[in-house]
């Protein structure tokens, strides 16, 4: 793993909107799925073959990490592995948000997004 | 739906045997959970359309994914070996989707189930069969196109062209359904989608001459050339109607699905064994 966080960005589409998706909580391969979509407003879907290559890659550099910790039994699937940020990942993630806020910043400044 | 939802679970867990062995162990569980919940949201939200795009989705991304993580791993020759080693599986998996086919099809002759279920029965399991095809048919590519010579390796070529064509045309045409209907519905559809399958069954002919002259299958060498022939056989039955003087099932899909499905499913048992070793030259 490795702690060089500007290394890691800037993050792509897919892995930010993973990271932002377990912001909040942790969740399974499914309910990061649908939090992408739901946070998107459906403009990106993640199939499962990408969603679960992103996993392996954001849990090998250390961003993610799977979790024994279980929801509300009643919503509970045991079969189900859940994630969750790790420090390092969310460091990353509100770095990234950062750079973001700055281009935004930067777009507001030239009136890019000004009433059109 | 439930029994469709097992079949297409099943035939992406197969699937799931392209990715490279830690990667299943560590993931393939949680895939195929991820894949049935998904399934089941987008046919509640959409039918039967909705899914079937759902899974077109799931499987065209499966390929790309699958392949990054194989080059992750540094290992393009262990790829090789896996797609040569599921060509005979991946075979059988088409011919048993084809055979479900020939038995939807019956059912549908017979009245058996409503017209609607029965060409689910029949239209499902067909196009799930159009996903492994081009594998097994690289699968085999791999296998025998260097000692298959010219005309082997032509008909190789050709199987695994008209396979990948066969589902691209497909994708084409669930996108082109939502964007553009009318061309969607155009007759190129039919006549591209015939053309892949011609140079699909002329390839496995070509390929099961060569396989014949050279006995490049371990067994069952006329094998392929069988499954080059029955639907090309078929195909004057397609475009004049039977012949008077056969009985009008004969040139029903299901001879077609389930002779093709047998052909496939006696192929892949035959790509099941081992190369044949290379024989020793003869004492002078």
């Amino acid at each position: 793993m490795t702690d060089d966080l500007q290394s890691l960005l800037p993050l792509t589409p897919t892995v930010f909107h993973m990271l932002l998706a377990l912001a909040d909580g942790e969740k399974h391969g499914y309910g990061i799925m649908q939090a992408v979509a739901a946070e998107t407003h459906g403009q990106m879907h993640i199939r499962t073959g990408s969603l679960y290559g992103a996993l392996q890659r954001m849990t090998a550099a250390g961003l993610i990490a799977a979790t024994t910790e279980r929801p509300d039994p009643a919503l509970d699937d045991e079969r189900r592995r859940y994630y969750a940020l790790t420090h390092f990942g969310r460091r990353v993630l509100a770095a990234e948000a950062a750079r973001l806020a700055q281009a935004l910043a930067v777009l507001h400044g030239k009136h890019v997004l000004g009433g059109a | 739906m439930p029994a469709v939802f097992r079949l297409a679970g099943q035939v992406y867990g197969v699937l799931l045997r392209l990715y490279p062995r830690p990667f299943q162990a560590d993931h393939a569980a949680q895939m195929r959970l991820t894949f049935g919940d998904a399934g089941r949201a987008a046919y509640q939200r959409g039918g039967a359309g909705w899914l079937a795009a759902f899974w077109l989705a799931t499987v065209l991304d499966l390929f790309p994914s699958a392949l990054a993580e194989w080059l992750r791993l540094g290992g393009l020759t262990m790829l090789k070996s896996r797609l040569i080693a599921l060509a005979g599986p991946l075979t059988i998996l088409v011919g048993a989707l084809w055979l479900a086919a020939a038995l939807g099809s019956r059912a549908l002759e017979l009245r058996l189930l409503s017209d609607d279920t029965a060409v689910g029965f029949v239209a499902i399991p067909f196009f799930l069969s159009l996903l492994p095809l081009p594998l097994a048919a690289l699968g085999a590519y791999l296998r025998f196109a260097p000692r298959a010579g010219g005309l082997g390796r032509l008909g190789l070529a050709l199987s695994l062209g008209g396979g990948a064509a066969v589902l691209v045309m497909v994708g084409l045409s669930f996108g082109l359904g939502g964007a553009a209907p009318s061309v969607a519905s155009g007759a190129w559809v039919n006549i591209a989608a015939l053309l892949c399958f011609v140079a699909l069954r002329v390839g496995y002919g070509l390929f099961g001459v060569a396989a014949l002259r050279g006995r490049l299958l371990p067994r069952g060498n006329a094998l392929p050339l069988l499954l080059g022939l029955t639907v090309i056989l078929a195909l004057p039955f397609e475009w004049f109607g039977a012949p008077a003087l056969l009985p009008g099932q004969w040139s029903s899909p299901v001879w077609h699905f389930a002779l093709s499905g047998a052909a496939w499913v006696l192929l892949g048992l035959a790509l099941l064994r081992p190369a044949r070793a290379p024989q020793p030259a003869a004492a002078a």
